[in-house]
């Protein structure tokens, strides 16, 4: 290879900032803003894209010299797919109530365009290990979107922020705004447009000033 | 009069996108030009409610016979896949006109999550079934499910092109540098997702 490949730090906090799935890349926006109306269901979204993108990148990795180039996307998905349905056996069996809220999204995992895009961009050119490095970064990068939206959205919309919700239906989070200073309006669908909105701006606003800032420099 | 009620809950108060953020991909990425967005939303008709009939038969006269449902996942992305292959070798021997306006469309369904969401939703124990004004767990008739999958899609077809509308007017006016593009379009579906909330009340 004439370029330098890039050292396996680099792989792994791409996915934190320059390349985030979430706000540069707006990869898998559909989970993006239906899940994110609170914070734990946001973490368990997380927490299923890190087990399957972990994985899928690993297995495809490793099969990629045997897979054929042509019917390489159909492989890669019948990959995806099954992962997708060990995860939501694994969820239904130990955090049903958290399969409940997901509800469809948990099988959509499958036509999430970050976990498709990942294997094609990086597992099916890249050694076991860098690939799972990428999955778990990438992951991580999406998890952490996805929680600051829901953060913005469960704090401002219903006055928590809920961590995690334990099967016997105990919240474990804080509850932090009273009920009259609330904004419904953010928890309901519409509002997931407008914070992830205002939140993609921001960010926007942050790379365009780090650009000036290396041009003159 | 069930069947129009499913309709027009379909297609307005349960809107794909606005309401329950099936399909944004595209629907942020085609909806630059009316006459893609045009497109876009005739393409996603025809495949929805077709794979959605396919999808429902499978389902319920091969996979609940076995008793394989587990594997429903796996099952309807690869039937939605070769669906939209099938679609796109048949446009290209039949029908040249219709496949040079969709067929760029075409492959890009597949990964729309519109189609496999709408086929779990109105399958699997009935996951969706207060989407269909149904009881909770009640699973829709081949009809119901039909007609939903129609109007889902419809409903999809009327926001994309709404939207595309909206942009396109919205090109001819400064926007600040770091709204252009993704955010100011998330405020104007936000906008939209307010207005057609107001559908609620309808039924």
């Amino acid at each position: 290879m004439a370029r330098k490949q890039k050292s396996l730090g680099d792989v792994f906090t791409a996915g934190f900032f320059k390349q985030n799935p979430t706000f540069v890349q707006f990869l898998g926006m559909c989970p993006t803003l239906a899940v994110t109306g609170s914070v734990d269901s946001a973490i368990g979204m997380g927490a299923g894209v890190l087990f399957v993108l972990l994985f899928s990148n690993v297995i495809i990795s490793l099969i990629r010299k045997a897979v054929p180039r042509e019917v390489r996307i159909p492989i890669y998905i019948v990959v995806i797919a099954s992962l997708v349905t060990i995860l939501e056996m694994l969820m239904n069996a130990y955090v049903p109530l958290l399969a409940d809220k997901l509800g469809t999204f948990l099988s959509l995992i499958v036509v999430n365009c970050l976990i498709l895009g990942r294997a094609e961009a990086f597992a099916s050119k890249n050694g076991p290990l860098r690939s799972a490095l990428d999955g778990i970064g990438m992951s991580l990068g999406f998890t952490g979107g996805i929680v600051i939206i829901a953060f913005f959205r469960e704090l401002l919309g219903s006055g928590s922020i809920t961590f995690w919700v334990l099967n016997d239906g105990t919240a474990l989070g804080l509850n932090l705004i009273p009920a009259d200073f609330q904004i419904p309006l953010l928890i309901a669908p519409a509002g997931a447009f407008l914070v992830f909105g205002i939140l993609v701006a921001q960010v926007n606003k942050i790379k365009f000033r780090r650009l000036e800032q290396s041009e003159v420099a | 009069m069930e069947l129009i009620a499913i309709a027009f809950g379909a297609i307005f108060v349960n809107n794909v996108v606005l309401n329950q953020f099936y399909g944004l991909c595209p629907f942020l990425g085609v909806s630059t030009k009316k006459s893609s967005a045009l497109s876009m939303g005739m393409a996603v008709t025809f495949v929805i409610t077709l794979s959605t009939m396919i999808a429902y038969a499978i389902y319920n006269f091969v996979l609940v016979a076995y008793e394989i449902e587990y594997l429903s996942t796996i099952i309807f992305i690869l039937v939605i896949a070769s669906f939209v292959q099938l679609v796109e070798m048949v446009l290209k021997k039949f029908s040249p006109v219709i496949y040079s306006a969709l067929g760029v469309y075409l492959p890009l369904i597949t990964t729309n999550c519109a189609v496999l969401g709408v086929a779990i939703d109105v399958t699997v124990n009935g996951t969706g079934s207060s989407k269909l004004m149904m009881l909770a767990g009640q699973v829709p008739s081949f009809w119901e499910a039909t007609i939903y999958a129609l109007g889902i899609s419809l409903g999809y077809a009327v926001v994309i092109f709404l939207f595309s509308a909206i942009r396109e007017e919205m090109d001819a006016y400064p926007i600040k540098k770091n709204w252009q593009g993704i955010p100011i379009a998330l405020i104007t579906a936000f906008i939209m997702a307010m207005i057609f909330s107001g559908f609620a009340g309808v039924i």
